[in-house]
């Protein structure tokens, strides 16, 4: 595994190489993260999709939205748009580092939701699996305002399981919807169907192919010491989907 | 007027292979005679923190002109598998010496501070027993073991709210319903990954800290309400490990309302402060 930085001092992106154990690989899948919370749940489950995707000959890159993980700033300080720039960035220097053919976004949750823009406002992602997707910002918003604490929840900046969503983050996701984007190709996978996967089969007029495969994930779960999740027969239900339509 | 100091991170590779990665924060410019901390893991977290507390704490720190080091230990985070597996409760992580190692090979600064949480305290106090370049230990929830006192306490609590015990004990015995789940709740705990060791033997603990306490290793103990159930009172640390001299190393830092992975931005903060206050007497 190959961690670096990317960016100046001042704005790093910190991002993780697990490079294809089979050959040069033609192909890189990028991996977006859920958000507070749920990032250090999926932690360690996107890094066995990572080595497992390596295994099957593709080049895998994770990195830290800024405000979260090793990435510089706060979350206070940062919105949905400010996330998708510069994810855009990361994508730009992922392409313009590696010649690769395509280029494959994997979407958790929140993660699915910058994904997805980053598709929609970037011509670099060639197909974008959604993973237990929130269908919208206002889904993100309103299962987030559900776990706030009732103390932060009268102030412009949440408090959910210890992670701050401010106003500023509320509002610059609170319109955005995953719509199908015209000659691209978009794929959910679901560990259980939610009102999320519903409300995207419709804004897809049920068009969108869809994998179920469980148990259910409680990603927006807390517990006292901070267990993480690790849904391996969905992580490989992932990676060999990937494989075979590469 | 005091100029703010401009700070680096920069990703630390270590132990055999590079196969250790970490996070060094501290300021431009180095002072090998001051002393660094290190973040331990919690349990499965990755070096982040709870709460993203580690990475709060280590810029902290750098804008005050201190190194720390957050890393993941073999099979955690970014690092690889391996590692000893140890039958000893009370066996010293060898990643953490290596960091030490590190550290004192990036920045030539060869006394540290361990800092964790929950297991991280209890793998900072015991790389702490056998290294001796370790001078200061910070421990967030680490052992707890009853004293006589805890039973009173709880008593006295039961007594005040007896209804909200009774209603404890009713959940424990008969379990909350799983709402909106098709799957049976064994095969979603397949899923679920916690990391809880069990405490090693009083004595040992206590020997432990007995060897630290004569090489005068200074002490800050951190207790969160979340573990009421086992360390319910402030001055617990003392009757616990009543025959252990402390003399002015230890510090207890009682935090009956904050919770266990420190949820509350102001809990964070004054666990760094407490830090800060440490890393300063050295």
């Amino acid at each position: 595994m190959k961690p670096f930085f990317i960016g100046d001092s001042a704005k790093q992106i910190y991002t993780t190489l697990v490079p294809s154990k089979k050959r040069a690989a033609t192909c890189a899948v990028i991996l977006f993260y859920p958000y507070g919370q749920e990032y250090m749940r999926a932690h360690k489950a996107f890094r066995q999709l990572a080595t497992q995707l390596s295994r099957k000959g593709f080049d895998t890159y994770r990195f830290d939205y800024p405000g979260t993980g090793d990435s510089y700033g706060e979350l206070t300080d940062v919105s949905f748009t400010t996330v998708v720039d510069d994810s855009i960035n990361v994508l730009s220097n992922i392409a313009a580092t590696q010649n690769y053919e395509r280029l494959i976004a994997v979407g958790l949750r929140f993660g699915a939701l910058v994904a997805h823009a980053c598709m929609k406002s970037s011509d670099k992602l060639d197909q974008l699996i959604l993973w237990d997707p929130f269908a919208s910002g206002k889904h993100f918003i309103d299962e987030n305002e559900t776990m706030a604490t009732a103390s932060s929840k009268d102030t412009d900046e949440w408090n959910v399981h210890g992670f701050e969503l401010t106003k500023c983050f509320r509002d610059s996701i609170s319109t955005y919807s995953i719509l199908p984007i015209s000659d691209k190709k978009i794929e959910m996978v679901i560990s259980f169907d939610n009102e999320n996967s519903e409300t995207i089969q419709k804004q897809f007029n049920n068009t969108i192919p869809t994998i179920l495969q469980g148990p259910k994930n409680d990603w927006n779960y807390v517990d006292m010491v901070g267990s993480i999740l690790m849904p391996t027969k969905l992580i490989s239900c992932i990676s060999e989907h990937i494989d075979q339509s590469s | 007027m005091t100029q703010p100091i401009n700070i680096q991170e920069n990703i630390l590779q270590f132990g055999i292979n590079d196969d250790l990665v970490g996070i060094l924060s501290g300021p431009t410019s180095v002072n090998s005679d001051s002393t660094a901390l290190i973040i331990i893991n919690a349990g499965l977290l990755h070096r982040t923190g709870a709460c993203r507390s580690a990475v709060s704490i280590a810029r902290k720190l750098a804008k005050e002109g201190y190194f720390t080091l957050r890393f993941d230990l073999h099979g955690v985070g970014d690092s690889a598998f391996g590692g000893d597996a140890s039958d000893d409760p009370m066996a010293a992580k060898k990643e953490i010496s290596q960091a030490m190692d590190a550290i004192t090979a990036a920045t030539g600064i060869k006394q540290f501070v361990l800092h964790g949480l929950c297991s991280g305290a209890r793998d900072s106090f015991y790389t702490a027993i056998v290294d001796d370049r370790v001078v200061g230990i910070s421990m967030i929830d680490g052992h707890a073991y009853r004293d006589k006192k805890f039973y009173f306490v709880m008593l006295g609590k039961f007594l005040q709210r007896p209804g909200r015990w009774l209603n404890a004990v009713k959940i424990r015995l008969f379990g909350k319903p799983d709402i909106n789940n098709d799957f049976s709740m064994e095969e979603k705990k397949l899923y679920e990954e916690t990391f809880w060791p069990e405490y090693p033997d009083k004595k040992l603990v206590e020997d432990g800290f007995n060897t630290l306490a004569n090489r005068q290793v200074k002490i800050l103990a951190t207790y969160t309400g979340t573990v009421s159930p086992e360390y319910n009172h402030e001055n617990q640390f003392y009757t616990m490990y009543s025959k252990v001299d402390f003399k002015k190393l230890l510090t207890i830092n009682y935090m009956p309302s904050a919770s266990h992975t420190m949820t509350i931005k102001a809990d964070r903060e004054q666990v760094a402060n407490k830090l800060l206050t440490m890393l300063k007497t050295f």
